[in-house]
């Protein structure tokens, strides 16, 4: 576990399904954390892990997870990995706790551990009161919950997560979230969350990772850097937004509109927001700015960048 | 005054690397499918019919205690291979109770990647799903003739009488496995192959060789004089290979070999089939 | 565009609209007007937006009330139905044809000729992108591409009001990006567009127009900004990112709409106030000043997210 540096290795990775191939020589690495696993459609997201998991064959020697082949060692592997799946995997006949500590035996807990530890996850997700319940009777954001806790319930040093908030409404979207940040930031435990919400990933993740037909085509940090910390400001509020940008450019700047305000861009001779603050001064009434902060990319800003 | 953190524990224990990851598939499903009402009105019922057979025997016995033998015990093996066969249509409507949904029940409802994301593999889930279906069969056919044998034993003053039927056990274990393994598989087999129970069923039964194809074959058979008609009637092949177990005559004018033939081929083809219908790759991400 | 302008004229209204089943009541006496352009509809799982969808589309009756589209009862007017396009959240579509075959299928229900629908059809498809896989069946496609055919087919007939259930449900961030600019789009050419979804930034980028539900209820109704002012209970957040936070408390702790200030770290100071425009409209001039090392400053609760969080809460 201490040499493990890496959770993921995949060196020259290919997949194919048949002739079609699927993945074409990916090379990465991931570092403990949590990361974004993005692209459109048919990007191959869902071949990397399945071979990840071992579910595929693979050749020995292209990719190691928590430092095992899939190729060689895919039960291991299987063994420290959670997987919270995008379908329902719902096991007729049985309710949470059932469910929960099958799914411990499975991975081989011992049935009393599975049982104990099936409650603690269902309490940890917030199940714990509806844990006998009948899961004809849950809602969808319950059945996220529920998939959640049998990932969660043999303690995985790996998730993987495959639109854990689909069809979760704006509450149960940011529990669910809080709950993905805090076992990745919290608990140690490293987070694969594969989505099409691109604000999913900005709100969980630590990096990203696009793909596009089978090709790496970025691997990011979330955080990325400002723009330009002395030049490039978003500058958003209440107002007349065009009139500020107006003004701006009759003095050599220039500026986009955006949602909730304008983007500006400095000249380069500026140092510092100065320009916009007296330009907002001499404003007055017309304009409330709530927001100016250097502007940043953010993860869709970097998806549509390398995305085609 | 410690306060405990009610959130996220990590777990210490460890995982235990079991040769039989199957286990826990039969551990929860077998006692789950036995708590219903049903089935444990059709166990009693199996069970039954058992006790009639031994206070038939017992009453054979002694009616005829004064001769020091009875006419039922008399053929050794023998009765109780015909014991067996008597629990027959349990077994039959055992294997269709719990076999028929479930392979059909996961692949409705997405369960397989709850098997396929864990250290199993797909020998592990085909076994442990077997498992199930073998329980019961063993549950309504081997443990209650296997009392019955413990029974004669003990009542029957015959001499030399244990010494006859010494190797049943061991005849009723293998039969009993074969059975579990050709009806087994094969309506795993179809619940991998169809979604809806009834058609599961009605296929299983044809193919296993009961009703229609135990009739036509039977008909066909008399009539061209030529056994080997009952080749397509699985169920009888089963018994035959039993029979030779047994070391009695069996149903089929053919030889055992045939029938073992047959019932592997059976049996491999089933298997087969599962590894083809159960892709772990179905793991829906 | 020529005409009246987009926002004078109501044409989509509901008047105490009610909808139950059974004893569960899906919609509670409902009355809204709703003017051309994007109007989002938002409110938890259960709310009942999805049955308000269903009674305004005509899908279901309603137990009370009446829904008027474009000016007359929908429900005494079953030519209206054409003048509506509908995207349900249930995906209940011809499986066995291709996308194109139902297309072309379900326009022609809609009165048009074989030839007409066809060029509808194909019209659709290109706007919602779906050309390319139009001649596969239906069972073979992807969620965001069911999504994307139920959006053809709500488009194909040309409707000026459309109900959008959830449409981007599933979608990849490529198509989302699309099928929002779409609906952008056609409230720009004046169609009434009423749509839900869930990832409350999106809306937020669609409009800033929203109606939302709880409990069967509407619990607000307007413009975003209005709305967050409206909401007293909770104070504007301002974080303010500075040199000296502590040099710079005093200056907020003095005027009168501040109710807290509260050092966060040696370089942020968060200010707390029931009214901010005076903050906001200090801030520039304090941020000129550069003795106080004002770097820049962000709302905290001022987007929907919050919004939604502090009216759903409330109203519980």
């Amino acid at each position: 576990m201490s040499t493990e540096t890496y959770i993921v290795q995949a060196q020259d990775l290919h997949q194919s399904y048949g002739p079609r191939p699927v993945l074409h020589g990916l090379d990465f690495t991931l570092s403990p954390g949590a990361v974004g696993l993005l692209g459109p459609n048919g990007s191959g997201k869902t071949t990397l892990l399945r071979t990840l998991l071992g579910l595929l064959p693979v050749e020995p020697g292209h990719a190691r997870v928590l430092g095992h082949d899939p190729a060689l060692e895919p039960l291991r592997i299987r063994s420290r990995i959670g997987l919270v799946p995008e379908s329902e995997c719902l096991v007729p006949g049985m309710n949470a706790v059932e469910l929960t500590s099958y799914a411990g035996e499975l991975s081989g807990m011992d049935p009393r551990d599975a049982m104990q530890r099936a409650h603690q996850v269902l309490y940890y997700v917030g199940l714990g009161e509806a844990r006998y319940r009948d899961l004809g009777s849950y809602s969808q954001g319950m059945k996220q919950r529920l998939k959640l806790a049998q990932a969660l319930v043999h303690d995985p040093d790996l998730l993987l997560l495959d639109e854990p908030t689909s069809g979760m409404d704006p509450p149960g979207r940011e529990a669910m979230l809080a709950l993905i940040r805090e076992l990745a930031g919290v608990h140690g435990i490293s987070v694969i969350l594969s989505t099409h919400l691109l604000a999913d990933v900005e709100e969980t993740c630590s990096s990203v990772l696009i793909l596009q037909e089978g090709r790496l085509k970025a691997q990011r940090p979330v955080l990325a850097d400002s723009l330009h910390p002395h030049l490039v400001f978003d500058v958003k509020g209440r107002g007349d937004f065009e009139a500020l940008g107006g003004m701006l450019e009759s003095e050599g700047h220039h500026w986009t509109a955006i949602k909730g305000g304008i983007r500006v861009r400095l000249r380069e001779d500026a140092r510092g927001p100065r320009p916009i603050l007296e330009a907002l001064t001499k404003l007055e009434g017309r304009v409330q700015v709530r927001h100016l902060v250097p502007a940043g990319r953010s993860v869709e800003d970097t998806f549509f960048e390398v995305v085609d | 005054m410690p306060i405990y953190d009610q959130g996220y524990a990590r777990w210490e224990g460890s995982l235990r690397r079991r040769p039989l990851r199957w286990w826990p598939i039969v551990r929860r499903n077998f006692p789950a499918e036995l708590r219903r009402r049903r089935t444990l009105l059709l166990l009693m019922l199996a069970w039954a019919a058992v006790l009639v057979q031994g206070v038939i025997l017992y009453g054979d016995l002694r009616a005829g205690g004064l001769l020091r033998s009875s006419g039922l015990l008399k053929g050794g093996m023998l009765y109780f291979y015909q014991a067996v066969n008597h629990q027959g249509p349990f077994v039959l409507l055992f294997v269709l109770l719990s076999g028929t949904e479930l392979i059909s029940r996961d692949r409705r409802y997405q369960a397989l990647q709850i098997y396929f994301s864990r250290p199993l593999t797909r020998n592990d889930y085909i076994l442990g799903k077997l498992g199930i279906v073998a329980a019961f069969v063993f549950l309504v056919s081997w443990l209650p003739v296997l009392v019955l044998w413990l029974f004669a034993v003990i009542v029957s003053t015959q001499p030399g009488y244990l010494a006859s039927v010494w190797m049943a056990p061991l005849s009723l274990t293998v039969y009993c496995a074969v059975w579990s393994l050709a009806a087994g598989l094969l309506i795993l087999a179809l619940s991998s192959l169809a979604r809806r129970s009834a058609i599961i069923a009605v296929s299983w039964v044809l193919l296993y060789g009961l009703l229609v194809i135990r009739g036509v074959t039977t008909l066909v058979a008399s009539l061209t004089h030529w056994p080997y008609w009952g080749a397509l009637d699985l169920d009888r092949n089963v018994k035959q290979v039993g029979a030779w177990f047994f070391g009695v005559d069996g149903p089929l004018d053919y030889s055992p070999l045939w029938s073992l033939v047959i019932v592997a081929a059976v049996v491999v083809g089933c298997y087969l089939i599962l590894r083809r219908r159960i892709r772990p790759v179905e793991v829906a991400l | 565009m020529n005409g009246p302008s987009p926002s004078s004229r109501v044409t989509l209204a509901t008047e105490e609209l009610s909808r139950w089943y059974g004893q569960v009541i899906g919609v509670n006496d409902v009355t809204v007007s709703i003017t051309p352009g994007v109007t989002g509809l938002l409110g938890l799982n259960g709310a009942g937006k999805s049955t308000l969808f269903k009674v305004m589309a005509g899908q279901l009756t309603p137990s009370k009330g009446v829904v008027r589209v474009l000016g007359h009862d929908l429900f005494r007017h079953r030519g209206l139905f054409r003048r509506i396009g509908f995207v349900a959240e249930a995906d209940a579509l011809y499986e066995s044809m291709t996308g194109r075959e139902m297309l072309v299928y379900l326009t022609r229900l809609q009165g048009f000729s074989r030839a007409e629908a066809r060029r509808r059809a194909d019209a659709a498809l290109e706007r919602t992108h779906l050309s390319d896989d139009a001649d596969r069946t239906v069972r073979g496609y992807s969620k965001g591409m069911r999504q994307k055919i139920k959006l053809a087919q709500a488009l194909a007939h040309d409707p000026e009001v459309f109900f959008l259930d959830e449409p981007f449900n599933g979608m990849d961030p490529v198509s989302r990006r699309e099928a929002m600019e779409l609906v952008v789009r056609l409230g720009e050419e004046g169609k009434t567009v009423l749509v839900s979804s869930h990832i409350l930034h999106e809306v937020e980028a669609m409009t800033s127009r929203i109606l939302l539900m709880h409990r069967g209820r509407i619990l607000a109704e307007g413009d975003i900004g209005e709305i967050r002012d409206a909401v007293e209970r909770h104070p504007h957040r301002i974080e303010i990112r500075c040199d000296q936070p502590r040099a710079l408390a005093p200056r907020f702790i003095e005027m009168e709409e501040v109710q807290g200030v509260r050092v966060e770290s040696e370089k942020i100071l968060l200010v707390e106030s029931d009214l901010p425009r005076e903050v906001f409209r200090r801030l520039p001039h304090l941020a000129l000043d550069a003795s106080l090392g004002i770097h820049s400053w962000t709302t905290l609760d001022d987007d929907l997210k919050s919004l939604f969080e502090y009216l759903v809460e409330d109203g519980r």
